[in-house]
């Protein structure tokens, strides 16, 4: 909820075709760790075809909230919903996630990887993959333990980004990599974004991310302190977001 | 989407099975060779004492069981190898960060599963076959070399003639050996697999120590139960024994014996997917 009592959820302008319910939905959303409270009541409703930011200090609950959507952790009150779904192997077939690791056996090679993209997701467009790793100059037949930890991470940001998904969770993307490549990683996302499709992308460095977010979720201490639309926000404050996160959070 | 499971957890298997099934069949060539040169120089010591002068009965000795121990040693600790690699490929894939990869899949838990146990039961098969080839290659050697091949194939005639000629009675006790034996490996690896996850979900640390340690704790606990449950089926196999002729007891007492696996591999299967549905640890 925001500070007027109503439901966290942000402008949508919605397609005639495209459905009535939110991209994701969560109410009253909670996660207890054992002896930690990760998340203590989320209320959000995140609309379709925008990039969302998910901003919070470290430990403030965004990898949980993004684990919970990507269904690798079940919360323990309260309920999400993707695309009208609970989170779970059919969530999984629309839903791309990039976690903060890099996942793939270091003995395959690159080839392999967009092979195992190709066989699971019904949505991997292998052509804009190829394309993606061409541009990067990363050699199909390499194996991933030869590659840099960078260029790991960029070939599975490329794997996720050429899925036609409805949903992308990115957490922290831009997280442990150099300027250019944090420039690269946007570019990448803005260019391959679908009209329709959700991006949330979760990030304590917002000055970074800010130009090509349309919407904010700030996130402190498991709740949602406040959400909406950045270009709302940055109009109404005059201040940037990442501003208003500084202000926010200063006594975090 | 099991196939395809299945079809990646083989690959990556392949890249240590491979290795190790050629290990076993250079130490099975070597084993071969060894017990062919062995044989085929017992009773040509006076020549070769008379040419070199030395103690050629105690060589033969030395280097032909001492290569045939340590063929066997080879192959023994291939085998296994083998076991923990597959086990240490079903923590990497759902314990360690491989597990952010395949938890997000679309499949399901009980896909993940059944596809790990349909991995580790192949290559299991694979090994056990070329254990036996490996085996039979270094017997099939030193019994042609010595020249007793024919009363070889005869001993092993007379056996299965035996064997066929209680084909009525003991064919069913064999087929049910089989599946005794398929149910026990099969309750052994998920048993295993229960104690790797549910070692990875107890911990935020350490997860490796803790899956393992969960192996010793729950082998030793299951084995306690299993020897129990085992001691009361013998029992009720004594009794039974009294009751009817022929094999018809050990039979009885082969199906309770299976029942109680498959019952308890059911159990470690439920439990694995329960703890990979709802207990997820990842770092």
């Amino acid at each position: 909820m925001n500070e007027n009592g109503e439901m966290n959820s942000m402008n949508n302008e919605t397609h005639p075709q495209t459905p009535s319910y939110p991209s994701v939905a969560c109410y009253g959303l909670m996660k207890q760790y054992p002896g930690t409270p990760a998340l203590t009541g989320i209320d959000l409703e995140l609309p379709r075809g925008q990039i969302i930011g998910l901003l919070g200090p470290n430990g403030s609950g965004k990898t949980t909230l993004v684990k919970i959507l990507a269904g690798l952790l079940r919360p323990s009150a309260g309920t999400v919903l993707i695309d009208g779904l609970e989170p779970g192997a059919d969530t999984k077939s629309f839903v791309s996630y990039l976690p903060e690791r890099t996942y793939f056996n270091p003995a395959m090679r690159v080839s392999e990887c967009v092979k195992m993209f190709e066989d699971f997701y019904e949505d991997f467009d292998v052509q804009r993959a190829f394309g993606m790793l061409a541009a990067l100059g990363v050699p199909y037949k390499a194996k991933m333990k030869t590659l840099s930890k960078g260029a790991r991470e960029k070939v599975q940001l490329v794997l996720v980004m050429a899925r036609r998904a409805k949903l992308y969770l990115l957490d922290e993307p831009i997280g442990g990599v150099d300027p250019a490549s944090r420039e690269y990683i946007l570019n990448t996302i803005i260019a391959n974004r679908d009209p329709a499709s959700t991006i949330l992308l979760s990030t304590h460095l917002i000055s970074d991310v800010e130009d090509i977010l349309d919407g904010f979720v700030f996130l402190g201490n498991g709740q949602v302190i406040a959400a909406g639309d950045a270009y709302e926000a940055r109009a109404r404050h005059g201040k940037s977001l990442d501003e208003l996160f500084r202000e926010v959070f200063r006594c975090y | 989407m099991l196939l395809k499971l299945f079809k990646y957890d083989f690959k990556a298997s392949a890249r240590f099975g491979v290795p190790i099934l050629i290990a076993i069949a250079a130490a099975g060539l070597l084993g071969a060779v060894n017990t062919g040169v062995t044989v085929g120089n017992v009773g040509k010591e006076s020549t070769f004492e008379a040419v070199t002068n030395a103690p050629f009965g105690e060589m033969l000795i030395f280097f032909g069981m001492g290569g045939l121990l340590l063929v066997s040693l080879v192959l023994g600790i291939a085998a296994a190898v083998m076991a923990v690699m597959l086990l240490v490929q079903y923590y990497r894939s759902t314990v360690s960060d491989e597990a952010y990869l395949t938890f997000t899949l679309p499949v399901t838990p009980a896909q993940i599963l059944c596809a790990k146990l349909a991995n580790t039961l192949v290559w299991s098969l694979f090994t056990g076959i070329a254990l036996t080839a490996a085996g039979t290659a270094i017997l099939g050697t030193g019994v042609v070399t010595a020249g007793i091949g024919e009363d070889f194939v005869n001993t092993f005639a007379e056996l299965f003639a035996f064997l066929n000629s209680m084909a009525g009675q003991s064919g069913l006790t064999v087929v049910l050996l089989c599946i005794l034996g398929a149910a026990s490996m099969v309750s052994s690896y998920l048993m295993l697999f229960m104690a790797i996850t549910f070692g990875s979900v107890i911990v935020r640390k350490h997860k490796a120590l803790a899956s393992v340690a969960m192996i010793f704790v729950i082998h030793f606990v299951m084995s306690g139960i299993t020897a129990v449950m085992q001691v009361i089926l013998l029992g009720d196999f004594t009794i039974k024994s009294l009751m009817y002729d022929g094999l018809i007891a050990v039979n009885m007492f082969l199906i309770s014996c299976t029942i109680l696996y498959a019952a308890l591999a059911v159990v470690y299967f439920l439990v694995t997917k329960y703890m990979m549905e709802r207990k997820l640890n990842l770092d």
